[in-house]
């Protein structure tokens, strides 16, 4: 019964191609709209958390902060060493004082020049232990990552990203290169892959997209290039001391991580009289993003609302002109046996079916439209089987909500006056 | 065949139908008693206005009268609801129009089944039935045309395929000729003729005097009453070519 109604509909509309199509047009429109921007939003959602499990949702980062200058108060009375950032006390406090943090890294950061043959580029030297990789999930395209070996021995080897390969034009093997850092030699052990996506909050790890990293144990870092670092700026020599510029924490569960941070903060600001530091908590990142997603969760349905609403009024229009063009077959239908119900239920159908058809279409122009959105904007937008489930569902409810006023109006007509319709 | 022994088919008994508003009241049948028995076949007269048509609707189950009581083989529709009154139409009543009116983007032997379909009948039974009777009307060629294809005479006879097609009690036809030339007029008479004699019960509206010389029992109506209720000797066909001539 319900299948044959179905196809009978299904012929109706097919009976009048365009005048359905251009009924079911504002369903398709909203329906399409829906599905683009949901498969957006859930596209920027995967994104983000991504991102953030890039960045480690067990983990607490503490970068080093160079003061304003208004409180470098050494500065002011001409002592010309500027003495900022973490220190190594402060990895022991941290380490020893709070039971939570299973594990506490350190990172030392340099810059300094990198020679291919007489060309040179400014690289970011960062001197981190064996564990870092492992923590922020670095894994190496080529070699192997830094050990305990090349820790303890304070060795002279280098894990480089490879847009540093790139720079240097160099096409060989690259792991039986010599890198020449500032004026010593490192021999290249690993490569690591360049970012493929954007993540702004990749900052907050000292990393950075453009930046060329290289990779050195951190004592190597410590006893070959020193703490202080010498400038020269505006005529006059500049010494800079930071002992760490990060301090990479990992916390033993997710609950314990902003208890932590708080920790964290509570020990730095006992030993530090500036602000020099900064806690960063990427799970908390995370917090906040989502909260900005659900401003756009709020904004969506009324958007959608709005458009399956003038859609669903489009549709109701038409049927109704329908239903009166087809006062002769309903009295009809009403003479031979049909039940008032029987005619609500055939207009019904007829009506949901139309807004159903416009809802698949929808969907297909919807996945369209977010591949469109994929070329044009930087957004990856994902469609998943319950935003099309969704949408089906709200243009099957379109049809109901609208398709009742016309299917009782075509129900409750006297079936003797429409049989005399002309 | 005495009208008296047989079973009534239908029992009309003080039959008023009153249109208008309770200040301007516009009544169209005034105390109208009928029976019509099984086998009967029966032809209605009248003058435009003489209530004929509504006669036919409150018959058909289409409209209720405004007092009086109905009763269809032995039912009372006189008091049924809506519901009720559609399930009385596809079960006990075949209709026959003047304009045929079939559904026009169905198919012939779609709208033979359609009576079916609302009694919930399954797809193959339906086309079973269908073909049999589409068969019996001389249309089995005809099955998969729509109404727009067909000539009047075979419009008519799907639209009296699809009033035998759920084996009705009663069969009413309005005008079923008046919109045919005088040659398928026959044809759709000599149809009814038959009909009649393999026994069904046909209650027939017309103008035509040949087609109502046809009926074994003629009704005049005027001005809402039977003013003559007539029988004609032999019960089943008289010539029905000779009664379809033009006049």
């Amino acid at each position: 019964m319900f299948s044959e109604l179905i196809v009978e509909a299904l012929r109706n509309l097919m009976r009048h191609k365009l005048r359905s199509l251009l009924t079911a047009l504002g369903i398709i429109f909203g329906i399409a709209s829906v599905v683009s921007m949901v498969s957006a939003g859930e596209g920027a959602r995967r994104e983000i958390l991504a991102q953030i499990r890039e960045l480690g949702t067990n983990n607490v980062i503490v970068n080093a902060q160079k003061p304003p200058a208004e409180q470098n108060t050494k500065k002011a009375e001409g002592n010309y060493l500027l003495t900022y950032g973490l220190t190594f006390h402060d990895l022991q406090q941290i380490r020893n004082t709070l039971p939570p943090i299973t594990d506490a890294l350190p990172v030392h950061d340099v810059k300094d020049w990198i020679w291919f043959k007489s060309r040179r580029v400014e690289a970011k030297i960062r001197g981190v232990t064996p564990r870092y990789f492992d923590r922020l999930q670095l894994i190496p395209i080529l070699g192997r990552i830094l050990d305990q070996q090349d820790a303890q021995d304070r060795n002279r080897v280098c894990v480089v990203r490879a847009r540093v390969l790139q720079e240097a034009r160099y096409t060989g093997d690259p792991l039986k290169l010599d890198l020449k850092i500032g004026s010593e030699y490192y021999r290249v052990v690993g490569v690591l892959p360049d970012f493929t996506s954007k993540n702004p909050d990749r900052a907050i790890l000292g990393l950075d997209d453009r930046a060329l990293e290289v990779y050195v144990p951190f004592e190597t870092v410590v006893d070959r290039l020193g703490l202080t670092k010498s400038t020269f700026d505006s005529g006059s020599w500049e010494m800079t001391r930071v002992e760490l510029h990060q301090i990479v924490c990992t916390v033993d569960s997710e609950d314990n991580v902003t208890s932590a941070a708080r920790g964290i903060q509570t020990i730095l600001a006992r030993f530090h009289d500036r602000r020099d530091y900064q806690v960063t908590v990427p799970i908390e990142l995370l917090q906040s993003r989502a909260k900005t997603q659900r401003t756009f969760d709020i904004v969506l349905p009324v958007i959608a609302g709005i458009a399956l609403l003038v859609g669903g009024i489009g549709i109701l229009n038409i049927m109704l002109a329908s239903v009166t063009e087809r006062t002769r077959e309903i009295g009809i239908r009403r003479a031979i046996g049909a039940s008032r119900f029987d005619i609500t239920l055939q207009f019904l159908i007829e009506t949901v079916t139309l807004a159903l058809v416009g809802g698949v279409l929808g969907v297909l122009l919807g996945v369209l439209g977010s591949k469109l959105i994929e070329q044009v904007t930087e957004w990856k937008p994902v469609i998943t089987f319950g935003a099309v489930a969704v949408a089906l569902g709200i243009s099957c409810l379109t049809g109901i909500v609208f398709g009742i006023y016309p299917a009782h109006r075509a129900a409750t007509m006297d079936p003797v006056r429409a049989l005399r319709h002309e | 065949m005495s009208s008296t022994s047989a079973s009534p088919v239908l029992a009309l008994r003080g039959i008023h139908k009153t249109y208008g508003t309770e200040q301007n009241p516009l009544p169209v049948l005034r105390s109208l008693d009928l029976r019509v028995v099984t086998g009967e076949f029966v032809a209605v007269v009248g003058a435009s206005g003489s209530g004929k048509s509504t006669l036919l609707n409150i018959i058909g189950c289409l409209d209720r009268p405004t007092s009086g009581s109905y009763h269809l083989v032995d039912e009372d529709v006189s008091t049924l609801d809506d519901l009720r009154l559609s399930h009385v139409r596809k079960t006990k009543i075949g209709f026959v129009f003047q304009s045929f009116h079939l559904v026009q983007h169905l198919t012939v032997e779609e709208n033979v089944e359609l009576p079916l379909f609302y009694a919930r009948l399954p797809r193959r039974a339906r086309r079973e039935r269908s073909r049999a009777i589409l068969d019996r009307v001389g249309l089995g060629h005809r099955r998969t045309h729509v109404p727009s294809e067909l000539s009047g005479g075979e419009c008519q006879r799907t639209a009296v395929a699809r009033a035998l097609i759920n084996d009705p009690s009663l069969i009413l036809a309005d005008e079923p000729t008046g919109n045919l030339d005088s040659v398928t007029s026959a044809e759709i008479m000599k149809l009814f003729v038959e009909l009649h004699a393999s026994g069904r019960t046909i209650l027939m509206i017309t103008h035509d005097p040949g087609v109502a010389a046809v009926a074994q029992r003629r009704i005049l109506m005027r001005d809402g009453r039977i003013e003559r209720d007539e029988q004609s000797g032999p019960t089943a066909a008289s010539a029905p070519e000779a009664s379809c001539s033009p006049n």
